[in-house]
């Protein structure tokens, strides 16, 4: 509705612009014609009637000077009004009534002439071009009041004699009414062509106008459509100079992974050219006997299925020869989600797998290393207590030797001899000699000194003996540790403490220090290697027995505790010692880092990589200095997970997906 | 400097111009000459002076007397309609046209064409008035007025045949002449007359 309003409201302002065009143009035209009528009138009388006469006497005629006068203020007064108001409306009556006078004026100049109001009707005509039906209204009013107003006093100027009708004014208004029936609608009739014309023309523009905004916003499409385009024809220039320069084979299949397109690095890789793979199954991979099945299984799979697929398998090559390809297979999205085409990016990794081989040769080499090294800090740690315990051993011993150098065995052998010697009078000897009277009490005395020397032997002799059932337990658990057999077997989180603290029992009692066992109800169990597992926690609880010496608490104390966590059962061996700097938190699984002063920085790195290897990870915290030490051993309840095939790494697409858990704070 | 009053003043002045001028002009054509009395009855054409008129009998046929003033302006109105009325007229119609004519100038000063419309009428002699005197003595005063005597001798019909001063057209006073040339009715017609003075006095009609 605002829109035909406004069409309407436009075609108004269009057509009176045009109007007013057109008024001032015939304004033009109608102030010139007032001009030629005056110059006429003036000829008019000075032809017609240059000179009145009386007799033989004559002076300028009146038709003369009223032709200069009344002539020259009509037109005067005309033109004056069309200069003043050129575009207003009764400018156009102010013409009409101006023109009938005139025409009365040319008229009366030329004697009435019939051929002189030829002019009224002529005027009428050119007032008519103002296309303004309603000034031929006032043209014929005045024509009307003219007659009537000389009829009524100049009757003899209208008509020739006063008797003549009073009616006749009518008669001629009539006359001039008869030719503005005609004009008129004629007038409206251009009038509203005009009207239309501009009606056409607002809505030729406006329909311009809607053509120019679409243009122009069509253009600004074009314009985006064009920088976009630019800016993906130079995305796809740099996507064609990787896929051209790219050393990774580039293949784009249909949606059944059927090659359409590769790239030459293709051809640099596989050996095949484009024209020869060209419609190839799976993207072009090729297989063979050393090729997985498992993981082509898999890759065709996720071509049935549409699903991205990445793998890394021995591909062959055209020449025949095989080479470790990484595949990575991403499906592209169609109309209608469905997967239009598959790209598969390839790469040859043969290098890579290589290295990664002779990687794992290596970190085995340093995985046993560190296991030997850790080892012998074990044995260090072993050696030790045997070395305490053999201090018993040998002070147990040197009791014993002077037990024996200085045993009553020399007084008994004495009185053995003097009996001896005195073998025949015996009695005699006892009786009469001083020496024999004392024999007797002598041989009570050597004889109780020999009960308490045995008692004496005995009860180090027995602590020796123990002494020596502590190394053999300390050597057989040794040896148990030193079985790097990565036997999976149950075990049961308990005996597995128990077991360290055998192992530390000397040392942690030597040192008073107080063991909390915190243990987990039921027992956790695990399947796992044991030594490996043993071998971390004795070192572990080794660290907090130095760290509380080192710290020498009043009330050292060492906290070990179980328990299940998801899929992992957990130790802690927490201590109250001198604790870990944070700064140090992060660094204290590398290899050579320590904080003791002998220590080899590398018992906690042994221990770490057991940990990793037995598929868990340990843990450290601790609040800073003074505050002690918690590490968390985590150990999965269901043993390492192993691959079955060394070639074969099959990973979910997700990169984010762990392979490999280095012990730590954050591990 | 606000113009607008002087322009209304202007406007005032050209619109009063016009409208008195227009009056002034419609009442100046509209005022009638004078008129003298003219004798009622013609019995010889004897005394218009020429050399023709001497054997002419004033009663054989009905004759029209047109004074007129050569140099009128006016008068060329007059003509025009005499020329419209004449072929309506009965054939045996004379029509005298009298011209004045200064006593100073020559016979050639009345050629104008008012005189030479009215030779052109079938049947018109032409009569110089020198002086006017014979128009004194028909007591047509005006250019313009016309006389019409029948085969009798006796005036029918005095005055002009134009509607207003100068101004040509159908009229009662031509209608009046045209019947009573034709239709020979009794009386006389008596209509005013709109021209230049012939003669001149001290109170000249313009």
């Amino acid at each position: 509705m605002s829109e035909i309003r406004r069409t309407i409201d436009s075609t108004d302002t269009l057509f009176k612009a045009r109007y007013q065009k057109e008024c001032l143009r015939v304004n033009g035209f109608i102030q010139w014609l007032m001009v030629a009528q005056w110059l006429a009138g003036i000829a008019f009388a000075a032809f017609y009637s240059p000179l009145t006469w009386i007799g033989n006497h004559f002076e300028l005629h009146v038709h003369v000077w009223a032709s200069i006068l009344i002539g020259g203020s009509l037109s005067g007064f005309a033109i004056l009004w069309l200069r003043t108001y050129p575009t207003a409306a009764h400018s156009r009556h102010v013409v009409a009534t101006t023109q009938m006078l005139w025409s009365a004026l040319l008229i009366h100049l030329s004697g009435g002439r019939i051929e002189t109001h030829f002019h009224v009707f002529a005027s009428l005509a050119i007032l008519s071009i103002y296309r303004d039906w309603t000034i031929l209204i006032t043209a014929t009013a005045v024509i009307a009041v003219d007659h009537f107003v000389r009829g009524v006093f100049y009757p003899l100027s209208a008509f020739g004699i006063v008797t003549e009708s009073p009616y006749r004014w009518i008669e001629h208004a009539l006359w001039v009414l008869f030719e503005v029936a005609f004009l008129a609608p004629g007038c409206r009739r251009l009038r509203n062509d005009i009207r239309e014309l501009c009606a056409r023309q607002t809505e030729i523009e406006d329909a311009k106008r809607s053509v120019d905004l679409k243009v122009e916003e069509r253009t600004k499409d074009l314009v985006k459509a064009n920088l976009l385009l630019a800016i993906k024809t130079a995305e796809s220039e740099k996507l064609a100079l990787v896929a051209k320069y790219t050393d990774n084979a580039v293949a784009i299949t249909d949606g059944d992974a059927n090659v359409e397109w590769v790239n030459e690095g293709y051809t640099r890789i596989t050996g095949f050219e484009s024209d020869e793979i060209i419609g190839a199954p799976q993207s072009g991979f090729r297989s063979g006997e050393q090729t997985c099945p498992q993981a082509l299984s898999a890759m065709r799979r996720a071509i049935e299925t549409r699903q991205a697929f990445n793998t890394e398998i021995i591909s062959y090559r055209k020449d025949g020869t095989p080479f470790w390809l990484a595949i990575e297979l991403r499906p592209i999205p169609g109309d209608n989600d469905t997967t239009q085409r598959f790209i598969s990016i390839q790469s040859d990794i043969t290098d890579r797998v290589e290295a990664e081989r002779q990687n794992k040769v290596l970190q085995q080499e340093i995985v046993d290393a560190s296991r030997q090294a850790g080892m012998a800090e074990v044995a260090t740690g072993v050696l030790h207590n045997v070395g305490n315990i053999l201090n018993s051993v040998n002070v147990s011993a040197s009791i014993i030797r002077k037990q024996f150098s200085n045993s009553a065995l020399q007084n008994l052998e004495k009185a053995t001899d003097l009996i001896s010697e005195y073998e025949s009078s015996f009695a005699e000897f006892v009786q009469n000699d001083s020496r024999g009277q004392k024999l007797p009490k002598y041989l009570v005395v050597v004889s109780q000194s020999l009960r308490h020397e045995q008692s004496s032997i005995d009860r180090e002799l027995s602590d020796l003996t123990k002494n020596i059932e502590h190394i053999k337990e300390i050597i057989a658990v040794q040896q148990t540790m030193a079985k790097t057999s990565g036997l999976q077997q149950e075990l049961y989180a308990r005996d597995l403490i128990r077991d360290v603290l055998t192992a530390n029992k000397e040392s942690l009692n030597k040192h008073a220090i107080e063991v909390i066992e915190d243990f987990a109800d039921p027992d956790p169990t695990m399947v796992s290697d044991k030594h490996r597992i043993l071998q971390i926690l004795i070192n572990l609880v080794c660290n907090a027995k130095d760290s509380l010496l080192e710290a020498g608490v009043p009330e050292p104390t060492i906290l070990l505790r179980t328990w299940t966590e998801l899929d992992h059962v957990c130790f802690e061996v927490a201590d109250n010692g001198v604790g870990i700097q944070t700064d140090n938190l992060s660094k204290i699984f590398q290899h050579g880092f320590t904080t003791k002063v002998h220590g080899h920085g590398f018992g906690l790195h042994s221990s770490a990589n057991a940990a990793t290897e037995v598929g868990g990870r340990l843990s450290a915290t601790s609040a800073g200095i003074g505050t002690g030490a918690q590490f968390v051993l985590r150990v999965p309840i269901k043993g390492r997970t192993q691959c079955d095939k060394r070639d074969h790494q099959e990973r979910d697409a997700d990169p984010t997906t762990l392979i490999h858990s280095e012990s730590g704070e954050t591990a | 400097m606000n113009s607008r009053p002087i322009l209304l003043m202007t406007f005032v002045a050209l619109f009063s111009m016009s409208a008195i001028g227009f009056i002034q002009l419609t009442d100046y054509s509209s005022r009638p000459g004078r008129a003298g009395q003219a004798p009622r009855q013609l019995t010889s054409l004897a005394s218009f002076d020429a050399s023709w008129t001497a054997d002419v009998p004033a009663g054989d046929m009905p004759t029209l007397l047109v004074f007129y003033h050569p140099k009128c302006p006016c008068t060329a109105a007059t003509v025009r309609v005499l020329e419209r009325l004449h072929p309506r007229f009965q054939p045996t119609l004379r029509i005298i046209a009298v011209a004045y004519c200064p006593p100073e100038q020559d016979d050639a000063w009345i050629e104008s064409r008012t005189t030479t419309a009215l030779t052109s009428l079938t049947g018109t002699q032409t009569v110089i008035d020198r002086g006017g005197k014979l128009s004194e003595r028909f007591g047509a005063l005006v250019s313009g007025h016309l006389l019409l005597y029948d085969a009798g001798g006796r005036l029918t019909f005095s005055g002009g045949i134009t509607p207003y001063r100068g101004h040509e057209g159908d009229s009662p006073s031509s209608l009046d002449l045209l019947r009573r040339i034709n239709d020979q009715p009794d009386g006389c017609g008596q209509w005013p007359v709109f021209g230049c003075s012939i003669v001149f006095d001290r109170e000249p009609q313009r």
